[in-house]
């Protein structure tokens, strides 16, 4: 039984096996075909892929080993030549010894050259962009009290606030010789009717100019820019934070603000430094339009009568005394007839002489300045105009008391300042005052003058925060 | 008590020994001039000369105001206040008397590494602030070196 029993038991065992084996076949073929199929593909284009790549990176290393080599390969004859060479030896070895440490500085240095650009230039405020775009500006704020009006062509009020210019002042170095400068001021205008106190903002490109620096002897600024005439309009012009006292002299106030002389033009100006034994002899000389038909008529587009203004200005400094400054300055323009004023008739000739001195030096500021203008009609009538300033100031610590006297007088038929939207009128000013350095950039100003203006007396008392940023 | 005497004597002997450093005038190697006279010197500090005699450019180049070399300067040629020296450049910027401001330059190693790449840079360091290599050369005044008598920057 046993006999038989154990063939029976493998042959079903067998065919148990068999029939188990044939149905997994069954299935593999059919569900797992495909994913085999798939995965081995898969796996084979990954090698592939892989192969590819390994080739094309060592191909392009192949190809980009190639210059540094080349360089090795040109470099190590030099250096063999060099050191070869028994006469040059050792001044080639210490030269190249010097390069290499100027270089490893250099490099070392490049970062804090930048760090230094960007934190320790002197006073040049924001900087933008390669070309350092250099802005800096200027602004004040004033309060005023006076105990009358003099002019009957602005009627304003005796107490108030009021704001200043607001001044955009900007350089540019284009090359080490070519430079632009802008000066931008925005400032509060009365408007053309003072009663409906619209007070438009008023912006007026003061200067605009591109400079050549040619030497000390020769520089040339084209465009528009401060006229060579005294020191004041040339030096300070807009800069009321550079002003020890709160106001400009009043002969040399703004045209806009009723000022006699001019103070911008477009034109051309060339200026220079000759180093003498014993001076410095500085001077300038300009060719503008010249004036408008008016005092605030501006003519920076056109002239309207194709006479151009000429200005010279010399400043002599002598060595003997440190700090002082000297010299005479002249204008010379012809002003247009005015067609809609029939006072306005003829041409006017314009001659301004103007001399000035000044003592500056450390606690010491001495500033004066005379002009005379004179106008002629050509029909016969000549007219007079004389004014001048001068300004004593004292710094001690942080205070600088000051002291000026303004003077002004006016020919009293001058058809060009009588037929104006101002009053010029005689001027006999004094004005005592304090300045005080609150920072760095930021001065507060205290005064009071004392003026007699055509015979009328005025009391002003001024308090100023003038500042620079 | 002994450890604050001594503490003060050090910090002592080292002001002084930063006060009393002598300024060496340096200029680019390849600047023709070796000696120059005080008062060239002096025109060149104050911008009224802004060229060498061969045509460079001069470029200024200070170490900080707070620095003991610039505020000796600022004592025997400006003579003005320390904060006054800003003051001083901007305005010469403001009425156009000069393209920019002088460079001021809180690292040694940065200015001398500009006055070796600036044909026409000149500028003011402690004698021993000077680097032995580079491109550069101490400038005599008057004819005296620094650790000669008459030197005016003592």
């Amino acid at each position: 039984m046993t006999r038989f029993f154990n063939p029976i038991v493998i042959f079903i065992i067998t065919l148990l096996l068999f029939t188990t084996k044939g149905l997994n076949a069954q299935e593999i073929s059919e569900k797992e075909y495909l994913r085999l199929k798939n995965r081995l593909k898969a796996e084979f284009m990954q090698k592939l892929k892989e192969e590819i790549k390994k080739e094309l990176i060592d191909e392009l290393k192949a190809e980009y080993t190639v210059e540094p080599k080349q360089k090795q390969v040109t470099a190590k004859p030099e250096t063999t030549i060099e050191i070869n060479n028994p006469q040059d030896e050792s001044k080639e070895l210490s030269a190249r010894e010097e390069k290499t440490v100027k270089y490893t500085e250099y490099q070392k240095g490049a970062g804090e050259i930048e760090l230094d650009k960007a934190r320790y230039r002197l006073g040049e405020g924001l900087t933008f962009g390669e070309q350092l775009l250099t802005i800096r500006g200027f602004g004040n704020v004033n309060a005023r009290y006076k105990d009358s009006n003099p002019s009957e062509k602005f009627e304003g009020g005796n107490n108030f606030f009021s704001l200043g210019e607001f001044d955009l002042f900007m350089t540019s170095k284009l090359s080490n010789r070519i430079s632009f400068l802008n000066e931008t001021v925005f400032e509060f205008d009365r408007g053309e009717d003072s009663e409906e106190r619209t007070e438009p903002i008023e912006i007026d490109i003061e200067r605009l100019l591109i400079h050549y620096d040619i030497n000390n002897l020769l520089k040339i600024e084209v465009g528009k820019f401060f006229l060579p005439i005294g020191y004041w309009i040339p030096t300070y012009n807009h800069g009321v934070w550079f002003y020890t006292t709160m106001d400009r002299p009043d002969i040399v106030n703004f045209q806009d603000k009723g000022g006699p002389i001019p103070t911008h033009d477009t034109g051309i100006k060339v200026s220079g430094t000759a180093l003498l034994e014993g001076f410095d002899l500085n001077y300038a000389c300009a060719i503008t339009n010249g004036r408008g038909v008016n005092t605030t008529q501006r003519q920076n587009f056109d002239d309207i009568n194709d006479k151009k203004a000429v200005s010279f200005q010399i400043d002599v400094q002598p060595h003997i005394v440190e700090g002082l400054r000297l010299g005479p300055s002249v204008y010379y323009d012809v002003i247009p007839e005015d067609e809609d004023n029939p006072k306005r008739g003829n041409e006017i000739r314009e001659i301004i002489y103007g001399g000035h001195i000044i003592y500056t030096i450390k606690n010491i500021e001495l500033l004066s300045e005379v002009f005379e203008i004179n106008h002629d009609e050509f029909s016969g009538g000549v007219f007079n105009t004389f004014g001048g300033y001068a300004q004593f100031a004292y710094t001690i610590d942080k205070f600088k008391p000051y002291y000026r006297y303004d003077y002004i007088d006016y020919s009293n038929d001058d058809p060009f300042y009588r037929n104006s939207e101002f009053d010029f009128l005689d001027t006999k000013k004094h004005t005592i005052g304090l300045r005080y350095e609150l920072s760095h950039f930021n001065a507060l100003k205290l005064e009071y003058s004392h003026g007699v203006f055509d015979d009328e007396d005025v009391n002003i008392i001024g308090l100023q925060t003038a500042f620079s940023f | 008590m002994r450890l604050a005497s001594i503490t003060v004597i050090v910090f002592t002997v080292i002001f002084v020994t930063n006060a009393c450093a002598d300024i060496a005038v340096i200029v680019n190697k390849s600047n023709p001039v070796s000696d120059i006279s005080y008062d060239e010197l002096k025109q060149i500090l104050e911008a009224r000369k802004q060229y060498w005699d061969n045509g460079e450019r001069i470029t200024l180049i200070f170490k900080p105001i707070v620095s003991n070399e610039t505020r000796t300067l600022i004592d025997t040629v400006y003579k003005i206040k320390y904060d006054e020296f800003d003051k001083y450049w901007f305005l010469k910027v403001y009425n156009n008397k000069i393209m920019e401001f002088p460079k001021i330059l809180h690292s040694t190693g940065t200015i001398n590494i500009l006055v070796s790449e600036i044909p026409g840079a000149i500028a003011f360091l402690g004698i021993n602030e000077v680097s032995k290599r580079g491109n550069i050369k101490i400038l005599k005044i008057n004819g005296k070196m620094s650790d000669e008598d008459g030197y005016p920057f003592k």
